[in-house]
């Protein structure tokens, strides 16, 4: 379930395409759809800052944290001396939206720790205990932090060196709580099918969830063999050497090597034993769909008597609703097709993949849920008439977690987040259009299924005495009376329940402790759930209060039908008795069938009753710290801090020496930024103040609109190919401009946006070669629309499409000696021929037409390839360009070892075709070298290596071609790069 | 020869009478007269680096301090001025020791463990190569004892380097704490719990102790008790003749780490990760008081006869009764105090965060204004 809160549990997670907030020219949009009233609450250690919507789930924040720190303390043998700010939002999807990070915020990201600021920022997202648990993960990176650098500043040893990844994010899983199910799921699969990574070479899966767990298991198998205080002392002795695993040595006193290999012989010891009597799913079950990610199951049978399995999944990249026909044995009759193509448009922005399960109606009306604009929406589609039905979106619900159809489809029930960051169970009449409340508390609910004769819904949630244990039972909530009853009870998970056809059982899956502290595999149980069962005990209502429990009340049966290796998730019952679900094996989540449950039943792999006699006692409820009660008083006040000054000093053969410093500063919260950009071009001290360039501006990123505005001032020599007035062989004057601008960008969705800016200059112009004094006051309006949903690979973009469309006006007001107009066409399209093959096209037109109308330019490796870069000029310019894009060695951990040590990830191939062509008012006549006037091209062959899956090496080859490709240069051009693909 | 050497020089000829006992006595351990308060800071001086958790050495108006740069520099103690300082090349986290002028030096990392610089000469007398040497080092006549990181216990000639015995701890053990001496015994508390105390004329075993917790700071001997502070929030009191455990202090919270302790009389006193001050009777183990603090204690605490000087990770020095925790005063100095105090004649010498030594004394009286 909530296992995507924590697939990236972070300190430092990964740089995505950056938000668009500075009008980059391509990119998604970060969207601030909330206007946060943002307060602070001061503890001991701690500023914590929320929202009043939140401020119950803040106070238990704030005494996680605490809590946290006074572990901690201990176990780093530390105090920080500086208050730690800490950043909550109610759900993952205003997390999302927050400015402290530029990067675009995966669901799978439970929270981060920012080193510039020393910020930690986590969401809650309706499950306290793993809000604890992220909470404590970031304070370790805290103390780890301050610790380390601590360390390194008493030996005065720069601080380039950190400690290696796998360790800070094991250190902080590890001492951030209990190994839990997943930690033992990820691991045990990890042996079982051997792909478990050895300490020397962790760094082929470095910010992986799988480093994660391994990086746990490592830590955990130092303390246990050379006892807990060695890791804090790895920490105290990362000044000895640079290299970590020197570090090892000299604190273990053991050969790296000899580490690894006792890990490992640890990990064998502590899962192989769990293999006897397991079973493996891919041997003991049939694949429906096994090809990518694939989860959430669903079955429905059209009228027509086909059969057909529903689930979520991501095969390509794209996250879609996918389907796969199956025959009376459920067998697959095809390959999964996409019913809904996903992350593509404002409408379905994102699916919650791990978290929110599909439902499909009696007449087959499928719901299903994903991220439209500020909060998730449930979406319809309608199987038999094969089309979208309505959506449904509810006020102040922010996220919405897998919905359940009434069986007379007339209500849909679902979990839902609201402002103040708890979970609830929710009921929408779609007739009445009335959402009801069915819970209102700090508990967890999850995966609602409503019973077949209409009267319960079934849900999993921590409510149960054992609770405070993270544990989760299964309950029924009687619709009629609002009883909160248990099912299943004890100090296990147990997720997911659905009912069989009958309504006579629950099959559902749990994962338990076994006597060793450990938890073992998620298997499939089915518990008693008929009608004829004695109510057990009633716990609550939907105002969360309790009734004492009475014991011993169950004649319930819970019988497991599975001991799988690894894990099983969401079982669904099918009308003919077969189990669907979805399986964890090989690091891969699939779609599997299992036999049919009567003989499973029959043959359980273990059964026992239901035992509530400890059931029902108090609840359970966690520390708070309170906020003062008048909230004005913690009102945040915006503070600016420095997050970046640099200096930079240079020596250029046409600018001579220059230099110059950018220094910006931001709140707390990332929204207002200041930035102050000074540099100078003066060759001697006379022109110091005539050279002096400075730009001072602010952006607003708080609201929907981001704004920028600033005044600057540049003069100095001017090196400008795309000034038309430029003396042609060597295009240098002066120029002094100073004035204001203004920007706004509105996203109108993730995935357009407009764009506006205004700027008004004083503009003084002296080209003495040309006999040019020009001055003038320009006025430039400039409007563009910004289109971008293309998916990324770590060359570049590898499907979707984006496009820009610019229109500007640039005019002297005073004088009229310039006046002009601008437009601009970018459109580039990728098709997606296979899963590694892509057919990537780009046009390209700009116009500038009027007096002193600026030239554009092309040549280089990024557009129109084999010609020199700013030897193709005009003021009017087409540009079209084709490449197919294919690998060459897609695995070089596997084929080609040597090469990843290199840093190299993978070796691709382009087949490329350019063609381009300028029109100028006879500036060419005055440069004869220039291309224009003609429509050129060239066609080759490139290579891209990624390196350090950062930097992508480009290298093409191949031939130019003249005069409309009527004449082909003999000689073979070679070009070297380094940038991503268009 | 450099100025600096020649500064050093300068200095260290001075120093000719005094010898390694003197200095091997721990402040800490000697109660004296209380400084007086409230407290004042004199001066400060900054050291460059951070230090290890070992006291200063004190002689002759002078303070002689190691960094972890791999400097020890010398102070002239009134008036917080630098006398001279001396580069080794790899840091200095243990504590060095002088006998008859030369100046011994545990190096933490690096191939040599030990260099031996002659200070009436200004130049290097003698260098051990061997594994690093991360703790302090113990004066015994003309000689000088060490622990290095393999667990090898060695007594050198302090005059040429000579090796005189070897021992070891157990196998796979090592010391992060400063070994104990005591008449002829030498006290050795390991990384895996356990206590080994060694003939310190021969190197032969005497007994050995085995502990529920790994040790990593450095006990303390007092009237024929040796306590030893762990990680897993003991303390325990060993006899010191048979090792037998007298008893033993358990915190219910086993992440707890105790601080070098200080014992005096009937009291041992030690500062605790979790930020309490605990005085213990010394000779039932009954906890007398305990005070709390807002950061961890990591430092050993400084006794006087009727007061206990503690500081803070928090960069808090604090004053307090003996008899009963009372909390006289507080003083924040600008880091973390990580280190020993040392009772200097006329105050305080407190090692802080990042890289200062400050003295403290008695706050001098305002003048009184018309």
């Amino acid at each position: 379930m909530r296992f995507a809160l924590v697939l990236v549990l972070c300190l430092a997670f990964y740089a995505l395409p950056a938000a668009a907030q500075y009008s980059w020219y391509f990119g998604r949009n970060k969207i601030q759809y909330e206007n946060f009233d943002w307060r602070v609450l001061k503890t001991e250690h701690f500023d914590v800052y929320f929202y009043p919507e939140m401020q119950t789930l803040a106070e238990h924040g704030a005494a996680f944290a605490e809590e946290a720190y006074a572990e901690l303390e201990n176990r780093f043998n530390f105090s920080l001396t500086r208050r730690v700010p800490l950043v909550f939002y109610s759900s993952h999807l205003h997390f999302k939206q927050t400015n402290i990070t530029d990067s675009f915020i995966p669901d799978g990201v439970g929270g981060f720790f920012e080193f510039l600021k020393g910020r930690v920022v986590i969401p809650a997202n309706g499950n306290l205990h793993r809000f604890r648990r992220v909470i404590r993960h970031e304070i370790v990176h805290v103390f780890t932090l301050n610790k380390v650098t601590r360390v390194l500043r008493d030996y005065r040893i720069p601080p380039d060196r950190f400690l290696p990844l796998w360790f800070t994010e094991g250190l902080a899983e590890y001492w951030s709580g209990p190994r839990d199910y997943q930690h033992e799921m990820i691991m045990r699969d990890a042996i079982f099918a051997n792909y478990l990574v050895p300490l020397e070479n962790i760094y082929r899966v470095n910010g992986t969830y799988i480093m994660y767990k391994e990086g746990e298991a490592i830590c955990q198998f130092i303390a246990e063999t050379y006892g807990e205080e060695k890791l804090l002392q790895l920490m105290e002795n990362a000044w000895i050497d640079r290299d970590f695993r020197e570090v090892m040595t000299l604190t273990l006193r053991e050969d790296f090597q000899v580490i690894n290999d006792r890990w490992i012989d640890w990990l064998r010891k502590t899962y192989y034993p769990r293999l006897e009597d397991a079973q493996i799913p891919t041997l003991m079950t049939d694949g429906l769909s096994v090809r990518g990610f694939n989860s959430k199951p669903v079955y429905y049978r059209r009228k027509n008597g086909r059969r057909q399995v529903y689930f979520t999944g991501n095969h390509d990249g794209y996250s879609n609703v996918f389907y796969v026909n199956v025959d009376s044995l459920y067998q697959p009759t095809g390959k999964p097709e996409i019913l809904v193509r996903g992350e593509r448009n404002d409408q379905f922005e994102s699916f919650h993949l791990l978290d929110s399960r599909l439902s499909v109606s009696r007449d087959g009306r499928l719901a299903f849920v994903t991220k439209s604009g500020e909060a998730d929406v449930i979406h319809t589609y309608e199987l038999e008439a094969e089309k979208l039905g309505p959506v449904f979106a509810f006020k102040n619900q922010v996220a919405i977690y897998s919905p359940t159809w009434s069986p007379d489809g007339r209500k849909i029930a679902f979990v839902s987040i609201d402002l103040s960051g708890f979970i609830d169970l929710y009921v929408y009449d779609l007739k009445a259009d009335q959402l009801q409340r069915l819970t209102n508390d700090s508990y967890d609910e999850r995966d609602p299924a409503w019973s077949p004769d209409g009267r319960f819904l079934a849900f999993s949630s921590d409510r149960t005495s054992e609770g405070d244990d993270d544990a989760y039972n299964l309950f029924t909530y009687d619709l009629s009376s609002g009883a909160i009853d248990y099912l299943t009870f004890g100090k296990q998970h147990d997720f997911s329940p659905r009912w069989s056809p009958d309504g006579q059982f629950l099959v559902y899956t749990r994962a338990h402790r076994d006597a060793d502290g450990r938890y073992g595999g998620q298997d499939i149980y089915v518990v008693d759930a008929g009608p004829s069962m004695p109510a057990n005990v009633a716990v609550g209502d939907s105002m969360g209060t309790y009734r004492h429990a009475v014991p011993g009340a169950s004649t319930r049966w819970q019988r497991r039908l599975t001991e799988l290796t690894t894990a099983a998730f969401d079982p669904l019952w099918t009308e003919d008795g077969r189990i669907i679900f979805s399986s964890f094996e090989n690091y891969r989540f699939t779609i599997r069938t299992l036999a049919q449950a009567d003989s499973l039943m029959r043959a359980p792999r273990g059964a026992e009753p239901v035992s509530l006699a400890q059931a029902g006692d108090a609840p359970w409820s966690f520390d708070r710290i309170p906020a003062s009660t008048s909230l004005d008083r913690l009102q945040y006040k915006r503070r600016y801090g420095l997050d970046i000054a640099q200096g930079q000093i240079s020596n250029n053969a046409v600018w001579g020496t220059s230099g110059g410093a950018v220094v910006a500063f931001s709140d707390l919260m990332g929204n207002d930024r200041l930035f102050v950009t000074m540099y100078n071009t003066s060759q001697y001290s006379g022109e110091f103040l005539r050279s002096l360039n400075v730009n001072l501006s602010r952006v607003h990123l708080n609201r929907r609109a981001n704004i920028g505005y600033g005044i600057y001032r540049y003069g100095g020599l001017r090196y400008d190919l795309t000034d038309p007035d430029a003396p042609t062989e060597f295009p240098r004057f002066w120029e002094e401009i100073y004035g204001g601008f203004g920007a706004v960008s509105y996203p109108i969705s993730m995935f357009r946006r407009v764009e506006v800016s205004t700027s008004l200059a004083w503009d003084d112009k002296q080209i003495p070669e040309r006999r040019i004094d020009r001055q003038a006051l320009l006025l430039s309006n400039a409007v563009s629309l910004v289109h971008d949903n293309a998916l990324f690979s770590m060359n570049g973009p590898v499907d979707g499409w984006r496009g820009k469309l610019t229109a500007a006006y640039t005019s002297d007001v005073l004088y009229s000696n310039v006046n002009y107009v601008t437009f601009e066409v970018d459109l580039r399209h990728y098709l997606r021929l296979s899963r590694h093959v892509t057919f990537a096209s780009r046009l390209l037109a700009r116009a500038n037409h009027g007096r002193e109308a600026r030239l554009w330019f092309m040549g280089g490796s990024w557009d129109l390839r084999g010609y020199p870069l700013f030897d193709v000029r005009g003021k009017k310019a087409w540009f079209t360009s084709h490449e197919l894009r294919f690998p060459l060695i897609e695995h070089p951990s596997v084929y080609v070892p040597p090469l990843v040590i290199l840093g190299i990830v993978n070796l691709r191939g382009a087949l490329f075709f350019d063609a381009a062509h300028t029109w100028n008012d006879r500036y060419h006549e005055r440069i004869g070298q220039i291309f224009t006037a003609e429509t050129l091209g060239s066609a080759g062959f490139g290579l891209r290596l990624n390196l350090f899956g950062g930097f992508v090496l480009r290298y093409d080859f191949g031939y130019r071609f003249r005069d409309s490709f009527q004449r082909r240069e003999p000689n073979l051009f070679r070009q070297f790069f380094f940038g991503f693909d268009f | 020869m450099d100025l600096i050497s020649k500064l050093f020089v300068a200095l260290l000829l001075g120093w000719s009478g005094c010898t390694g006992l003197a200095l091997e006595l721990t402040p800490s351990d000697v109660p004296a007269d209380d400084v007086g308060s409230p407290l004042d800071i004199v001066w400060t001086y900054n050291a460059r680096a951070g230090f290890g958790p070992d006291a200063v050495l004190l002689f002759d108006g002078h303070v002689l301090v190691s960094t972890r740069q791999g400097e020890v520099h010398v102070i002239d103690a009134q008036t917080g001025k630098r006398a001279g300082v001396k580069r080794f090349g790899e840091a200095v986290n243990g504590r060095p020791v002088v006998l008859n002028n030369i100046l011994v030096v545990p190096l933490a990392w690096g191939r040599r463990a030990l260099a031996a610089f002659d200070m009436k000469q200004s130049k290097f007398l003698w260098r051990v190569r061997g594994a690093p040497i991360q703790t302090g080092l113990v004066a015994i006549g003309e000689d000088v004892i060490t622990i290095n990181l393999d667990g090898q216990v060695q007594r050198y000639r302090g005059s040429s380097g000579q090796l005189v015995w070897e021992s070891t701890i157990p196998v796979d053990r090592t010391a992060h704490a400063r070994p104990v001496l005591h008449e002829d015994l030498l006290l050795v508390a390991d990384d895996g719990g356990g206590v080994t105390a060694l003939d310190s004329d021969g190197g032969m075993l005497v007994w050995q102790a085995q502990l529920f917790a790994p040790v990593y700071a450095t006990p303390v001997v007092d009237n024929g008790r040796l306590f030893v502070p762990t990680t897993r929030g003991r303390l325990y009191a060993l006899d010191l003749r048979s090792g037998s455990v007298l008893w033993e202090a358990a915190l219910r919270d086993t992440t707890v780490r105790i601080a070098p302790p200080a014992a005096e009389a009937s009291q041992v006193i030690a500062g605790a990760s979790d930020g309490r001050l605990r005085a213990w009777n010394a000779t039932t183990g009954l906890l007398m008081w305990s005070i709390e603090t807002p950061d961890a204690l990591v430092a050993k605490p400084l006794l006087t006869s009727r007061l206990v000087y503690f500081g803070s990770m928090g960069g808090v020095l604090y004053v307090a009764r003996r008899e009963d925790g009372h909390m006289i005063q507080e003083i924040e100095l600008r880091g973390r105090i990580k280190s020993a105090i040392a009772l200097e004649s006329q105050g305080l010498i407190v090692l802080t965060e990042p890289r200062y030594v400050v003295k403290l004394g008695p706050k001098k009286p305002e003048s009184a204004t018309l």
